[in-house]
């Protein structure tokens, strides 16, 4: 009777062991995204992940700082970010290591619904706004946050081919482009910068936030977010099982209602 | 000789590292009490503070705890203090007393229900109020059912040129504010309440208590009537209404973390602010039974879905 006990008690340790190392964690921030419904995005990807039986842990951030700091506490094995953070954060360690848990021979990226890897900012005020071109702005401007790094996302990603007067301009930073829209149609800014995805899904539903706005500037292409491996003492096969999962999302039903509701068609494989 | 040079030298050291940390300007947040949205603005803060952008300068919070003495305390401390250079209030309690003890260095308000009750109309306070401007809210309700064209609201005697300035501005996205009196008695607020569903398409539910009361009555009549209703807070809509639409306080510590620079680099345009970011929730079930089917992205962009 005795070992009975001892042999049940060792086979629940095995299997309680046995689903720690197997669990793995992803965490997740994208303020140009069209989804701020977490629960739903969490579910989706949870019922994604049953069809390989397999328990991720996806955590979601509403902002970089938070994750990051997070990220130093309880070590992710990945990180879907923006790429701007992906690429600051990697020179960040490198220049304080010279070495980078952000590896770049496994970072995956998605293809968008449009068919590209990238999307653009636009920057958009009333129809009624004195304001014709991005250089008359002034004022206070809303954009999500990226972090405290912000002011450069968006100096070299979004203004870097104009020579805008910064200091003639206030940064009003929401975390969200709806919260963007309801500041400029609600007149609590001169101007909001948000992302092409989210303008361009309300306008073809002619919604009432994009009605009496314009377009007075696009930025250049913005590479999307990228999923990047933060672990490096990951095991091979969870590493391949990621891999797997994500560059075969859009093979199956499951998969394709989770890319659908990312707003993408499929996953890369790349190299930065 | 060498070893009096030596220790003159660490003695000149240890004075100018103390000339340094004494010289840092200071910043304060002081909270009423243990409140969890005091943390997320305080969060807010402390992630946008840039490094580069205000240097030499440190954030030390202080949480009265509800007790006035070291409340007193505190504040005797700040007066005699001349490194602070500004200083953050959460709640009511430690945002009245300071903007009534300190007048000479800018008080910065958050997480007030209705601050218009306090004496926080000074020169040197500002602030972010805590709610959400009405027009954002009535706006998800075109978000889920673009169809809506009138939007019933209830209004008391000092509330209605502040629902006349919101009908203005909300014809510009389609909509129509009917605003309809409390009715005299309570009584009788039953029959006003089935007045306004008969003649509305939609009910914006506020804070007032004689709603409050009422929620039950309201609730059923709605569905009944398959009348949406926006309120004013999530717990209500996982109790049946439709939606809402409330504050998200993280953005607030950002918005606060802007008027910080505003005043230090003296670009202050106005000193009371509405929150920027908000927090959605909607109730599936009411959503269903009102046979409402709003577009994909409007159920993306809810934070909070009770199923």
């Amino acid at each position: 009777m005795k070992s009975k006990i001892i042999i049940i008690t060792l086979i629940i340790l095995i299997l309680l062991v046995n689903s720690v190392l197997f669990t793995w964690s992803i965490y997740y921030y994208n303020p140009d995204s069209n989804i701020t419904n977490y629960n739903l995005l969490t579910r989706i990807f949870n019922d994604y992940c049953r069809l390989y039986e397999e328990d991720i842990n996806l955590q979601t951030f509403i902002n970089i700082d938070t994750l990051f700091n997070q990220a130093g506490i309880e070590q992710p094995d990945f990180m879907l970010i923006p790429y701007f953070n992906y690429v600051l954060k990697k020179n960040e360690l490198l220049a304080a290591t010279g070495n980078s848990t952000l590896k770049s021979s496994n970072v995956l990226t998605p293809i968008l619904k449009s068919g590209k890897q990238t999307y653009k900012k636009i920057v958009l005020v009333l129809n009624t706004s004195s304001y014709n071109v991005i250089l008359d702005v002034a004022g206070n401007i809303g954009s999500v946050s990226y972090g405290i790094e912000s002011q450069n996302f968006i100096k070299e990603y979004i203004f870097s081919e104009v020579d805008i007067n910064f200091d003639n301009i206030n940064f009003v930073w929401v975390r969200k482009d709806i919260d963007n829209l309801y500041a400029l149609m609600f007149n609590q800014v001169n101007a909001i910068i948000v992302s092409d995805k989210v303008y361009n899904e309300l306008k073809d539903d002619n919604n009432f936030l994009v009605q009496n706005v314009k377009v007075i500037y696009e930025s250049a292409d913005i590479p999307e977010v990228v999923v990047t491996l933060t672990n490096d003492e990951i095991d091979s096969k969870i590493l391949a099982k990621t891999k797997e999962m994500f560059l075969n999302m859009h093979l199956t039903k499951e998969g394709q209602e989770l890319l659908n509701l990312l707003g993408y068609k499929k996953w890369l494989s790349i190299s930065l | 000789m060498v070893k009096y040079k030596f220790i003159g030298l660490i003695l000149l050291i240890i004075f100018i590292g103390i000339s340094t940390i004494s010289a840092n300007k200071e910043i304060l947040i002081i909270k009423s009490n243990d409140n969890i949205y005091f943390d997320r603005m305080t969060d807010g803060i402390n992630n946008s503070f840039d490094k580069s952008g205000i240097s030499n300068t440190i954030i030390k919070e202080y949480n009265l705890l509800g007790d006035i003495k070291y409340a007193m305390d505190v504040l005797n401390d700040i007066q005699a203090n001349t490194n602070v250079i500004l200083i953050v209030t959460f709640g009511a309690r430690a945002s009245e007393l300071v903007a009534n003890r300190i007048l000479n260095i800018p008080v910065i308000f958050a997480g007030v229900l209705n601050y218009q009750r306090y004496d926080l109309n000074k020169d040197n306070i500002y602030g972010v109020s805590n709610e959400i401007d009405m027009k954002i809210n009535v706006s998800l309700l075109k978000m889920l059912n673009a169809e809506i064209s009138k939007v019933g609201v209830f209004s008391r005697d000092f509330e209605k040129k502040y629902y006349e300035e919101k009908k203005a501005e909300l014809k510009n996205i389609g909509l129509d504010l009917i605003i309809y009196d409390f009715p005299d008695r309570t009584s009788r607020l039953r029959k006003s309440i089935r007045d306004l569903f008969n003649s509305c398409d939609a009910f914006y539910f506020t804070s007032d208590i004689s709603l409050l009361n009422e929620f039950e009555y309201i609730y059923r009549q709605a569905d009944k009537s398959k009348i949406p209703v926006l309120a004013f807070s999530s717990e209500l809509v996982k109790a049946g209404f439709l939606a809402s639409v409330s504050v998200d306080y993280y953005t607030i510590g950002v918005q606060i973390y802007n008027i910080i620079n505003q005043i230090l680099n003296n670009r202050v345009e106005k000193n009371i602010h509405t929150p920027l970011g908000t927090f959605s929730s909607l109730n599936m079930q009411t959503l269903n039974n009102l046979e409402l089917t709003p577009p994909d992205y409007a159920l993306r962009m809810i934070e909070e879905i009770f199923e």
